[in-house]
């Protein structure tokens, strides 16, 4: 039982960035907050500030790595500025299926701004949801998904994969269709 | 424990070089593959695989087994990686002698257990519970310990030599683990080395690190340093090696410079 108290005081340690922080002012105070047997108390206590901040930054680069490569397309139009809003957005400890729940966090905060004016550039909500839909389609089981769209994102996609970074665009509707038949058929995809 | 088939060098599986790999198929001489990405995968993932195994011998890797957690294994998850083994044919499979979840939070990374005796009947407990599902024999791989719990009553070598004989499973060796290890915590390898479960070894791992910090992070995305070819080398020498696999997992380079990095390491298998 003391192993699992103890795994469970690291876990939460070590991917939670408040926690961190109060562990490096005060490292006895916090492992007795965590309800430890009075040995791990004093394991925890020991434990080296450094390498335990190391490790939670390590975490958080994984996270976002991640999620780059979940997201490639979101991730080459807003540059340096996604892992600044992914980090704002994924703090606390990873959900199950990680990267998948991550990219969809970002996706919804991206859709959400452009929604209300707030983001840039403006299609950018835009592209993460469309990129976001494929994710819903990365697992198991037959389906269908309709988006519709505020900007022409096949040219925006096809700017961005020969190494673009197209900048604002005239907003022109359309639509993207996603399709499963069956549980082992192959998907349909179709952008307008 | 008897030794499992002798595959040579390979790379671990990415789907970034899927095209140029099967340009270059005879340079490869099996390929291991991440369990968790083929978990509850999609009909195109599952294809994937299949063509893999189709060309490939193939070594599942787990990542989030957390064979190392006090609160037991999780059924489904054993039971998905048993279905992935079976489908591909693997001859073995490996996992991490760590954990990586615990009440509720998934860490997201391998992490270091402590180096006690509770922990090891921990891991002994958990690898009894899996073989009842899974019959294909199971190698422990050790991992880079960023966080070393104090307290511990023995050294990294002797855990993971006492975890393997306690399971009766395959060493899978990360030289680029116990070189971070090394450099990072000590002690020093010619102090380690033999205290380390040479008999038991069945494949090795290889890749690239990052300093941060004066901090050797084990990063996977340089080309693989000069120390840990060293100790690639010494380590074949010492064990007679016949599997490695190169890992490598950001900043992918052309594809004929991991091929050079794979020949490297069955040349040093092969002169072993």
């Amino acid at each position: 039982m003391a192993l699992a108290q103890l795994q469970t005081a690291l876990a939460r340690l070590f991917t939670d960035a408040g926690l961190v922080e109060a562990f490096c002012l005060d490292p006895l105070a916090t492992a007795r907050r965590l309800g430890l047997a009075a040995k791990d108390v004093e394991v925890f206590a020991a434990l080296d500030a450094a390498t335990v901040q190391n490790f939670a930054s390590t975490l958080t680069r994984k996270r976002i790595l991640d999620v780059r490569k979940t997201l490639p397309l979101t991730y080459r139009a807003l540059g340096s500025d996604f892992d600044t809003l992914l980090v704002a957005e994924i703090a606390g400890p990873p959900r199950p299926g990680r990267h998948r729940a991550d990219a969809a966090l970002l996706a919804r905060l991206l859709a959400a701004r452009a929604a209300q004016g707030a983001a840039s550039p403006s299609w950018i909500g835009d592209l993460a949801r469309y990129e976001a839909t494929f994710l819903v389609f990365e697992r198991p089981g037959r389906g269908v998904a309709i988006r519709s769209f505020h900007f022409p994102l096949k040219i925006l996609i096809g700017a961005l994969l020969s190494g673009e970074r197209p900048g604002e665009v005239a907003p022109r509707p359309g639509f993207g269709l996603w399709l499963r038949l069956t549980k082992s058929s192959g998907l349909i995809h179709l952008l307008w | 424990m008897s030794r499992p088939a002798s595959l040579g060098s390979g790379l671990g599986y990415r789907p970034q070089f899927r095209a140029e790999l099967f340009l270059h198929r005879s340079e490869v001489d099996f390929l291991e593959i991440i369990a968790d990405h083929y978990f509850d995968a999609s009909p195109e993932k599952l294809a994937e695989l299949d063509m893999l195994a189709a060309h490939f011998s193939l070594v599942p890797h787990g990542l989030d087994l957390s064979l190392g957690s006090a609160e037991g294994v999780e059924e489904r998850y054993v039971e998905k990686f048993a279905a992935l083994i079976e489908r591909s044919g693997a001859p073995y499979w490996s996992e991490h002698v760590c954990f990586t979840k615990a009440g509720g939070v998934s860490i997201g990374h391998l992490t270091a257990l402590p180096y006690t005796q509770e922990a090891l009947d921990v891991v002994a407990r958990n690898v009894e519970t899996v073989r009842k599902t899974i019959k294909t024999p199971l190698i422990l791989e050790n991992v880079t310990a960023v966080v070393v719990v104090p307290g511990f009553e023995m050294s990294e070598a002797e855990f993971v030599a006492s975890a393997c004989a306690l399971t009766n499973c395959g060493w899978l060796c990360d030289v680029a683990n116990l070189y971070a290890n090394s450099v990072n915590h000590g002690p020093s390898l010619d102090e380690s080395f033999e205290h380390w479960p040479w008999e038991r070894l069945v494949q090795i791992h290889y890749a690239g690190g990052r300093w941060k910090n004066n901090f050797l992070i084990d990063s996977h995305d340089s080309a693989t340093d000069e120390p840990v070819w060293a100790l690639l080398e010494r380590v074949a020498k010492r064990a007679g090696a016949r599997n490695a696999i190169l890992e490598r997992d950001e900043n992918l380079p052309a594809f004929p410079e991991l091929l050079a990095e794979v020949a490297r390491a069955r040349g040093m298998l092969e002169g072993a």
